[in-house]
Protein backbone atom coordinates (compact mmCIF):
# COMPACT_ATOMS: atom_id res chain seq x y z
CA UNK A 1 0.00 0.00 0.00
CA UNK A 2 1.50 3.56 -0.66
CA UNK A 3 0.29 6.22 1.60
CA UNK A 4 -1.21 9.10 0.29
CA UNK A 5 1.60 11.22 0.36
CA UNK A 6 3.36 8.93 -1.84
CA UNK A 7 0.71 9.20 -4.00
CA UNK A 8 0.28 12.92 -4.56
CA UNK A 9 4.51 13.16 -4.28
CA UNK A 10 3.98 10.36 -7.24
CA UNK A 11 1.75 12.63 -9.29
CA UNK A 12 3.39 15.53 -8.79
CA UNK A 13 6.48 13.81 -10.27
CA UNK A 14 4.81 12.70 -13.05
CA UNK A 15 3.31 16.45 -13.54
CA UNK A 16 6.20 17.91 -13.17
CA UNK A 17 8.57 15.15 -15.37
CA UNK A 18 5.71 16.03 -17.82
CA UNK A 19 6.61 19.47 -18.09
CA UNK A 20 10.38 19.16 -17.96
CA UNK A 21 10.08 16.86 -21.44
CA UNK A 22 8.98 20.24 -22.60
CA UNK A 23 11.94 22.70 -21.80
CA UNK A 24 14.78 20.58 -22.54
CA UNK A 25 17.47 22.38 -25.12
CA UNK A 26 20.50 20.74 -26.72
CA UNK A 27 21.02 18.28 -29.46
CA UNK A 28 18.21 17.29 -32.26
CA UNK A 29 15.04 17.01 -30.62
CA UNK A 30 11.47 15.91 -30.96
CA UNK A 31 8.62 16.84 -29.20
CA UNK A 32 5.02 15.24 -29.62
CA UNK A 33 1.68 14.24 -29.36
CA UNK A 34 -0.07 11.35 -30.11
CA UNK A 35 -3.97 9.71 -29.31
CA UNK A 36 -3.88 5.61 -28.43
CA UNK A 37 -6.63 3.26 -29.14
CA UNK A 38 -5.50 0.00 -27.61
CA UNK A 39 -7.34 -2.90 -29.26
CA UNK A 40 -6.56 -6.12 -26.61
CA UNK A 41 -5.58 -9.60 -27.54
CA UNK A 42 -6.57 -10.70 -23.98
CA UNK A 43 -5.75 -10.14 -20.47
CA UNK A 44 -3.94 -12.24 -17.87
CA UNK A 45 -3.94 -15.96 -19.62
CA UNK A 46 -7.05 -15.51 -21.34
CA UNK A 47 -7.12 -14.69 -25.30
CA UNK A 48 -10.25 -12.63 -25.60
CA UNK A 49 -10.33 -10.10 -28.50
CA UNK A 50 -11.76 -6.47 -27.62
CA UNK A 51 -10.86 -3.37 -26.54
CA UNK A 52 -8.86 -1.67 -23.51
CA UNK A 53 -10.22 2.05 -24.34
CA UNK A 54 -7.71 4.52 -25.04
CA UNK A 55 -5.40 6.92 -23.78
CA UNK A 56 -3.38 10.38 -24.73
CA UNK A 57 0.14 11.19 -24.36
CA UNK A 58 3.57 13.93 -24.91
CA UNK A 59 6.83 12.95 -25.76
CA UNK A 60 10.59 13.72 -26.28
CA UNK A 61 13.18 12.32 -28.34
CA UNK A 62 16.32 13.21 -27.70
CA UNK A 63 19.60 12.50 -30.27
CA UNK A 64 21.86 10.34 -28.68
CA UNK A 65 23.53 9.07 -31.39
CA UNK A 66 23.46 9.48 -34.97
CA UNK A 67 20.03 7.54 -35.40
CA UNK A 68 19.25 6.71 -32.03
CA UNK A 69 16.86 9.00 -29.45
CA UNK A 70 16.60 8.70 -25.56
CA UNK A 71 13.11 8.71 -25.80
CA UNK A 72 10.62 10.45 -22.74
CA UNK A 73 7.28 10.19 -22.75
CA UNK A 74 4.11 11.27 -20.37
CA UNK A 75 0.94 9.55 -20.83
CA UNK A 76 -2.74 9.49 -19.83
CA UNK A 77 -5.43 6.88 -20.03
CA UNK A 78 -8.70 5.51 -20.01
CA UNK A 79 -8.65 1.69 -19.36
CA UNK A 80 -10.14 -1.61 -17.86
CA UNK A 81 -8.67 -0.46 -14.74
CA UNK A 82 -9.94 3.14 -14.62
CA UNK A 83 -8.09 6.13 -15.24
CA UNK A 84 -4.18 6.24 -15.69
CA UNK A 85 -1.34 7.51 -16.11
CA UNK A 86 2.10 6.46 -17.10
CA UNK A 87 5.95 8.12 -17.07
CA UNK A 88 7.82 5.95 -20.12
CA UNK A 89 11.83 5.88 -20.50
CA UNK A 90 13.28 4.19 -23.43
CA UNK A 91 15.10 4.61 -26.98
CA UNK A 92 13.32 5.28 -30.41
CA UNK A 93 15.28 4.77 -33.61
CA UNK A 94 15.41 5.55 -37.14
CA UNK A 95 15.48 2.37 -39.51
CA UNK A 96 14.63 4.16 -42.57
CA UNK A 97 14.66 7.74 -44.19
CA UNK A 98 13.43 8.64 -47.88
CA UNK A 99 12.80 12.05 -48.41
CA UNK A 100 9.21 13.07 -46.48
CA UNK A 101 9.05 9.47 -45.37
CA UNK A 102 10.34 7.97 -42.26
CA UNK A 103 10.05 4.80 -40.53
CA UNK A 104 11.16 4.33 -36.59
CA UNK A 105 10.40 2.17 -33.17
CA UNK A 106 10.48 2.56 -30.14
CA UNK A 107 10.18 0.58 -27.15
CA UNK A 108 9.41 2.06 -23.72
CA UNK A 109 9.36 0.67 -19.56
CA UNK A 110 6.43 2.25 -18.50
CA UNK A 111 5.73 2.99 -14.97
CA UNK A 112 2.56 4.96 -13.47
CA UNK A 113 -0.35 5.20 -11.13
CA UNK A 114 -4.19 3.56 -11.68
CA UNK A 115 -6.18 6.66 -9.96
CA UNK A 116 -8.15 5.23 -7.38
CA UNK A 117 -9.15 6.50 -3.75
CA UNK A 118 -8.47 5.56 -0.82
CA UNK A 119 -5.27 4.35 -2.54
CA UNK A 120 -3.55 4.42 -6.06
CA UNK A 121 -2.07 1.45 -7.57
CA UNK A 122 1.17 1.04 -8.78
CA UNK A 123 0.90 -0.32 -12.68
CA UNK A 124 4.19 -1.05 -15.12
CA UNK A 125 5.02 -2.56 -18.56
CA UNK A 126 6.43 -2.03 -21.33
CA UNK A 127 5.27 -0.79 -24.64
CA UNK A 128 6.94 -0.85 -28.23
CA UNK A 129 5.65 0.47 -31.27
CA UNK A 130 7.03 0.84 -34.79
CA UNK A 131 5.45 4.22 -36.85
CA UNK A 132 5.63 5.71 -40.40
CA UNK A 133 6.42 9.14 -40.05
CA UNK A 134 5.54 11.88 -42.69
CA UNK A 135 7.65 15.50 -43.25
CA UNK A 136 4.31 17.86 -43.60
CA UNK A 137 7.02 20.53 -43.23
CA UNK A 138 10.61 20.71 -42.94
CA UNK A 139 10.34 20.19 -38.91
CA UNK A 140 6.74 19.28 -38.59
CA UNK A 141 5.79 15.47 -38.82
CA UNK A 142 2.35 13.58 -39.03
CA UNK A 143 2.87 9.68 -38.19
CA UNK A 144 1.01 6.96 -37.40
CA UNK A 145 2.00 3.45 -35.34
CA UNK A 146 0.78 0.36 -34.21
CA UNK A 147 2.89 -1.98 -31.51
CA UNK A 148 2.91 -4.20 -28.31
CA UNK A 149 2.20 -3.47 -25.07
CA UNK A 150 2.10 -5.37 -21.66
CA UNK A 151 0.85 -3.83 -18.22
CA UNK A 152 0.68 -5.56 -15.07
CA UNK A 153 -1.32 -3.66 -12.07
CA UNK A 154 -0.32 -6.32 -9.54
CA UNK A 155 -2.81 -4.86 -6.45
CA UNK A 156 -5.46 -4.59 -8.55
CA UNK A 157 -5.80 -8.21 -8.25
CA UNK A 158 -7.58 -7.99 -5.15
CA UNK A 159 -10.30 -6.13 -6.28
CA UNK A 160 -10.72 -8.08 -9.96
CA UNK A 161 -10.07 -11.03 -11.96
CA UNK A 162 -8.00 -9.17 -13.91
CA UNK A 163 -4.72 -8.11 -13.48
CA UNK A 164 -2.41 -8.24 -16.58
CA UNK A 165 -3.57 -7.00 -20.72
CA UNK A 166 -1.94 -7.59 -23.79
CA UNK A 167 -2.63 -4.76 -26.02
CA UNK A 168 -2.02 -4.13 -29.68
CA UNK A 169 -2.06 -0.48 -29.63
CA UNK A 170 -2.97 2.05 -32.78
CA UNK A 171 -1.30 5.48 -32.63
CA UNK A 172 -1.98 8.48 -34.33
CA UNK A 173 -0.18 11.97 -33.75
CA UNK A 174 2.37 14.94 -34.70
CA UNK A 175 6.07 15.86 -33.85
CA UNK A 176 7.90 18.94 -33.45
CA UNK A 177 11.50 18.18 -34.50
CA UNK A 178 14.34 21.12 -33.67
CA UNK A 179 17.60 20.48 -34.15
CA UNK B 1 5.11 24.02 -27.29
CA UNK B 2 2.34 26.35 -25.89
CA UNK B 3 -0.30 24.14 -26.99
CA UNK B 4 1.88 21.12 -25.38
CA UNK B 5 2.10 22.46 -21.96
CA UNK B 6 -1.32 23.42 -21.69
CA UNK B 7 -2.50 19.81 -22.53
CA UNK B 8 -0.30 18.27 -20.25
CA UNK B 9 -1.35 20.73 -17.56
CA UNK B 10 -4.86 20.27 -18.33
CA UNK B 11 -4.90 16.31 -18.61
CA UNK B 12 -1.96 16.70 -15.04
CA UNK B 13 -5.62 18.59 -13.67
CA UNK B 14 -7.71 16.15 -14.69
CA UNK B 15 -6.25 12.80 -13.68
CA UNK B 16 -5.83 14.33 -10.25
CA UNK B 17 -9.36 14.61 -10.01
CA UNK B 18 -10.16 11.15 -11.80
CA UNK B 19 -9.74 8.99 -9.14
CA UNK B 20 -12.28 6.01 -9.11
CA UNK B 21 -13.48 4.78 -5.31
CA UNK B 22 -12.12 1.37 -4.57
CA UNK B 23 -14.45 -1.90 -3.67
CA UNK B 24 -14.50 -2.45 -0.09
CA UNK B 25 -14.24 -6.60 0.73
CA UNK B 26 -17.21 -8.25 -1.11
CA UNK B 27 -18.60 -11.33 0.81
CA UNK B 28 -20.36 -13.33 -2.08
CA UNK B 29 -22.08 -16.37 -0.77
CA UNK B 30 -20.84 -19.41 -2.51
CA UNK B 31 -24.34 -20.76 -3.86
CA UNK B 32 -23.43 -18.10 -6.59
CA UNK B 33 -20.63 -17.88 -9.38
CA UNK B 34 -18.49 -14.51 -10.17
CA UNK B 35 -17.58 -14.58 -13.53
CA UNK B 36 -15.64 -11.70 -15.09
CA UNK B 37 -14.57 -10.85 -18.58
CA UNK B 38 -12.59 -7.26 -19.81
CA UNK B 39 -16.33 -5.93 -20.43
CA UNK B 40 -18.54 -7.16 -17.27
CA UNK B 41 -18.80 -9.19 -14.14
CA UNK B 42 -21.21 -11.61 -14.10
CA UNK B 43 -23.54 -13.37 -11.20
CA UNK B 44 -24.81 -15.86 -11.75
CA UNK B 45 -26.60 -18.71 -9.47
CA UNK B 46 -24.49 -22.16 -9.60
CA UNK B 47 -27.71 -23.92 -9.48
CA UNK B 48 -28.30 -22.87 -13.36
CA UNK B 49 -32.03 -22.14 -12.20
CA UNK B 50 -32.85 -18.36 -12.04
CA UNK B 51 -35.54 -15.92 -13.53
CA UNK B 52 -35.50 -15.96 -17.19
CA UNK B 53 -35.42 -11.98 -16.86
CA UNK B 54 -31.44 -10.69 -16.40
CA UNK B 55 -30.42 -7.71 -15.01
CA UNK B 56 -27.68 -5.31 -16.50
CA UNK B 57 -26.16 -2.65 -14.07
CA UNK B 58 -24.25 0.38 -14.88
CA UNK B 59 -21.90 1.73 -11.96
CA UNK B 60 -21.75 4.72 -10.83
CA UNK B 61 -19.00 7.21 -11.86
CA UNK B 62 -15.42 6.98 -10.85
CA UNK B 63 -16.54 3.64 -8.82
CA UNK B 64 -15.25 0.34 -9.57
CA UNK B 65 -17.52 -1.87 -11.10
CA UNK B 66 -16.65 -4.61 -7.87
CA UNK B 67 -17.83 -2.25 -5.42
CA UNK B 68 -21.44 -3.54 -6.52
CA UNK B 69 -20.66 -6.94 -6.75
CA UNK B 70 -21.83 -7.44 -3.32
CA UNK B 71 -25.13 -5.90 -3.51
CA UNK B 72 -25.68 -7.16 -6.48
CA UNK B 73 -25.31 -10.72 -5.36
CA UNK B 74 -28.01 -10.27 -2.87
CA UNK B 75 -30.55 -9.75 -5.75
CA UNK B 76 -29.23 -12.38 -7.28
CA UNK B 77 -30.12 -14.96 -4.64
CA UNK B 78 -33.67 -13.44 -4.39
CA UNK B 79 -36.81 -14.45 -5.29
CA UNK B 80 -36.06 -17.48 -7.83
CA UNK B 81 -32.38 -16.12 -8.40
CA UNK B 82 -31.43 -13.70 -11.39
CA UNK B 83 -28.38 -13.45 -13.14
CA UNK B 84 -26.82 -9.89 -13.28
CA UNK B 85 -24.04 -8.47 -15.06
CA UNK B 86 -22.32 -5.66 -13.93
CA UNK B 87 -20.98 -3.60 -16.84
CA UNK B 88 -17.30 -1.82 -17.37
CA UNK B 89 -16.71 0.88 -18.57
CA UNK B 90 -14.10 3.01 -19.68
CA UNK B 91 -12.19 5.01 -17.20
CA UNK B 92 -15.26 3.97 -14.88
CA UNK B 93 -17.56 6.37 -16.58
CA UNK B 94 -20.39 5.31 -18.02
CA UNK B 95 -20.83 8.94 -19.98
CA UNK B 96 -18.19 6.73 -22.56
CA UNK B 97 -20.52 4.02 -23.27
CA UNK B 98 -23.84 3.99 -22.58
CA UNK B 99 -25.15 1.14 -25.13
CA UNK B 100 -22.66 -0.99 -23.78
CA UNK B 101 -25.42 -2.48 -21.60
CA UNK B 102 -27.14 -3.49 -25.32
CA UNK B 103 -23.82 -5.46 -26.93
CA UNK B 104 -23.76 -8.45 -24.59
CA UNK B 105 -27.50 -10.14 -24.83
CA UNK B 106 -25.82 -12.51 -27.14
CA UNK B 107 -23.39 -13.55 -24.35
CA UNK B 108 -26.44 -14.84 -22.42
CA UNK B 109 -28.97 -16.95 -24.65
CA UNK B 110 -30.52 -17.95 -21.50
CA UNK B 111 -32.25 -14.85 -20.53
CA UNK B 112 -35.42 -13.92 -22.46
CA UNK B 113 -35.59 -10.09 -21.49
CA UNK B 114 -33.42 -7.72 -19.50
CA UNK B 115 -33.83 -5.29 -16.69
CA UNK B 116 -31.32 -2.17 -16.84
CA UNK B 117 -30.40 -0.67 -14.15
CA UNK B 118 -27.68 2.00 -12.85
CA UNK B 119 -26.17 4.28 -9.70
CA UNK B 120 -26.21 7.64 -10.17
CA UNK B 121 -24.37 8.89 -13.18
CA UNK B 122 -24.88 4.94 -14.54
CA UNK B 123 -28.38 5.07 -13.97
CA UNK B 124 -28.09 8.33 -16.32
CA UNK B 125 -26.71 6.63 -18.59
CA UNK B 126 -29.22 3.84 -18.28
CA UNK B 127 -31.82 6.10 -19.71
CA UNK B 128 -29.97 7.13 -22.27
CA UNK B 129 -29.80 3.38 -23.77
CA UNK B 130 -33.39 2.20 -22.99
CA UNK B 131 -34.15 5.91 -25.03
CA UNK B 132 -31.44 4.35 -27.46
CA UNK B 133 -32.93 0.74 -27.56
CA UNK B 134 -36.35 0.72 -26.20
CA UNK B 135 -37.29 -2.22 -27.25
CA UNK B 136 -34.31 -4.22 -25.77
CA UNK B 137 -35.54 -3.55 -21.96
CA UNK B 138 -38.50 -4.02 -20.20
CA UNK B 139 -37.52 -2.52 -16.93
CA UNK B 140 -35.37 -0.09 -15.96
CA UNK B 141 -34.12 0.84 -12.46
CA UNK B 142 -32.77 3.89 -11.31
CA UNK B 143 -30.53 4.36 -7.74
CA UNK B 144 -30.00 7.10 -6.81
CA UNK B 145 -30.44 8.42 -10.77
CA UNK B 146 -32.45 10.50 -13.30
CA UNK B 147 -32.42 11.05 -16.87
CA UNK B 148 -30.76 13.83 -19.19
CA UNK B 149 -32.90 16.84 -19.84
CA UNK B 150 -32.70 15.63 -23.28
CA UNK B 151 -33.48 11.68 -22.47
CA UNK B 152 -37.27 11.13 -22.86
CA UNK B 153 -38.48 7.83 -21.94
CA UNK B 154 -42.46 9.43 -20.84
CA UNK B 155 -44.06 7.33 -23.41
CA UNK B 156 -41.55 4.36 -22.89
CA UNK B 157 -44.36 1.29 -22.29
CA UNK B 158 -41.59 -0.51 -19.73
CA UNK B 159 -41.88 -0.14 -15.99
CA UNK B 160 -39.48 1.97 -14.14
CA UNK B 161 -37.94 1.97 -10.68
CA UNK B 162 -36.77 4.99 -9.00
CA UNK B 163 -35.20 4.65 -5.49
CA UNK B 164 -33.10 7.13 -4.05
CA UNK B 165 -32.04 8.18 -0.03
CA UNK B 166 -33.39 10.08 2.51
CA UNK B 167 -29.88 11.83 3.13
CA UNK B 168 -28.53 11.70 -0.13
CA UNK B 169 -26.19 14.81 -0.19
CA UNK B 170 -24.82 14.06 -3.70
CA UNK B 171 -27.66 14.63 -5.92
CA UNK B 172 -29.06 18.06 -6.42
CA UNK B 173 -31.78 18.73 -4.25
CA UNK B 174 -35.16 18.27 -6.30
CA UNK B 175 -33.46 17.34 -9.05
CA UNK B 176 -35.47 13.23 -9.35
CA UNK B 177 -38.33 15.53 -9.03
CA UNK B 178 -38.00 18.09 -11.91
CA UNK B 179 -36.83 14.98 -14.16
CA UNK B 180 -39.74 12.88 -13.76
CA UNK B 181 -41.73 14.30 -16.58
CA UNK B 182 -38.89 12.61 -18.54
CA UNK B 183 -40.03 9.14 -16.86
CA UNK B 184 -43.13 6.99 -17.73
CA UNK B 185 -46.69 7.73 -15.71
CA UNK B 186 -46.47 4.94 -14.08
CA UNK B 187 -42.99 5.06 -12.63
CA UNK B 188 -42.81 3.75 -9.01
CA UNK B 189 -40.87 6.09 -6.46
CA UNK B 190 -39.10 5.18 -3.50
CA UNK B 191 -37.35 7.02 -0.84
CA UNK B 192 -34.83 4.72 1.81
CA UNK B 193 -35.50 6.20 5.03
CA UNK B 194 -31.93 7.07 6.63
CA UNK B 195 -30.21 6.29 3.43
CA UNK B 196 -27.50 8.26 1.16
CA UNK B 197 -26.06 8.09 -1.89
CA UNK B 198 -22.91 5.66 -1.36
CA UNK B 199 -24.63 2.53 -0.16
CA UNK B 200 -25.83 1.38 -3.04
CA UNK B 201 -22.61 0.43 -3.52
CA UNK B 202 -19.70 -1.38 -1.17
CA UNK B 203 -17.24 1.60 -1.12
CA UNK B 204 -16.14 4.09 1.07
CA UNK B 205 -18.89 7.07 2.12
CA UNK B 206 -18.31 9.43 -1.65
CA UNK B 207 -16.76 13.03 -0.53
CA UNK B 208 -19.83 15.43 0.30
CA UNK B 209 -22.25 12.23 0.69
CA UNK B 210 -23.75 12.11 4.35
CA UNK B 211 -23.32 8.83 6.50
CA UNK B 212 -26.99 8.59 6.46
CA UNK B 213 -28.96 7.27 9.20
CA UNK B 214 -29.14 3.52 8.94
CA UNK B 215 -26.36 1.07 7.69
CA UNK B 216 -25.14 -0.22 4.28
CA UNK B 217 -27.06 -3.56 5.26
CA UNK B 218 -30.06 -2.21 5.69
CA UNK B 219 -29.64 0.11 2.53
CA UNK B 220 -28.98 -2.94 0.88
CA UNK B 221 -31.84 -5.60 1.99
CA UNK B 222 -34.67 -2.19 1.38
CA UNK B 223 -32.94 -1.66 -2.08
CA UNK B 224 -33.01 -5.91 -2.98
CA UNK B 225 -36.73 -6.22 -1.85
CA UNK B 226 -37.75 -2.90 -4.33
CA UNK B 227 -36.48 -4.45 -7.51
CA UNK B 228 -37.45 -8.06 -6.63
CA UNK B 229 -40.89 -6.32 -6.12
CA UNK B 230 -40.37 -4.59 -9.19
CA UNK B 231 -40.00 -8.25 -10.87
CA UNK B 232 -42.62 -10.04 -8.96
CA UNK B 233 -45.10 -7.09 -10.19
CA UNK B 234 -44.72 -7.77 -13.61
CA UNK B 235 -44.27 -11.48 -13.41
CA UNK B 236 -40.97 -11.45 -14.76
CA UNK B 237 -39.79 -14.87 -13.89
Amino acid sequence: MIPMVGIRLLKSCLLVASLFLLVQTGKAQEFGLSVSAYPSLGYNLVFEPGMNGGGMAVFFNRQKYKKLNLSLSGEYSLTTWGNEAFFGLGINRTWLSLNRFELNTYAHAINGLAFFKPKSLYVFGVDSRIAANFYMYKDIKLFCGIGFRYTLCPAYAQYGLIETSFDLPIEFGIKFTRK
Amino acid sequence: MKLLTWVVLAVSIFSLQACSYLPEEQIVTDVLGVYETRNYIEITPNSGDFSKTGFVFYPGDLVDPHAYVEPLSRFAVSGIGHKVIIVKMPGNLAIFDSKQGAYMFEDFPNVNRWVIGGHSQGGTMACTAVEKYPDYFKGLVLMAAYPKEKTDLSEWLGMVLSIKGEFDAILERGIIEAREVFLPPNTTYFTISGGNHSYFGKYEIQEGDSEGAISREEQTKITVTKIQNLYDTNGWD
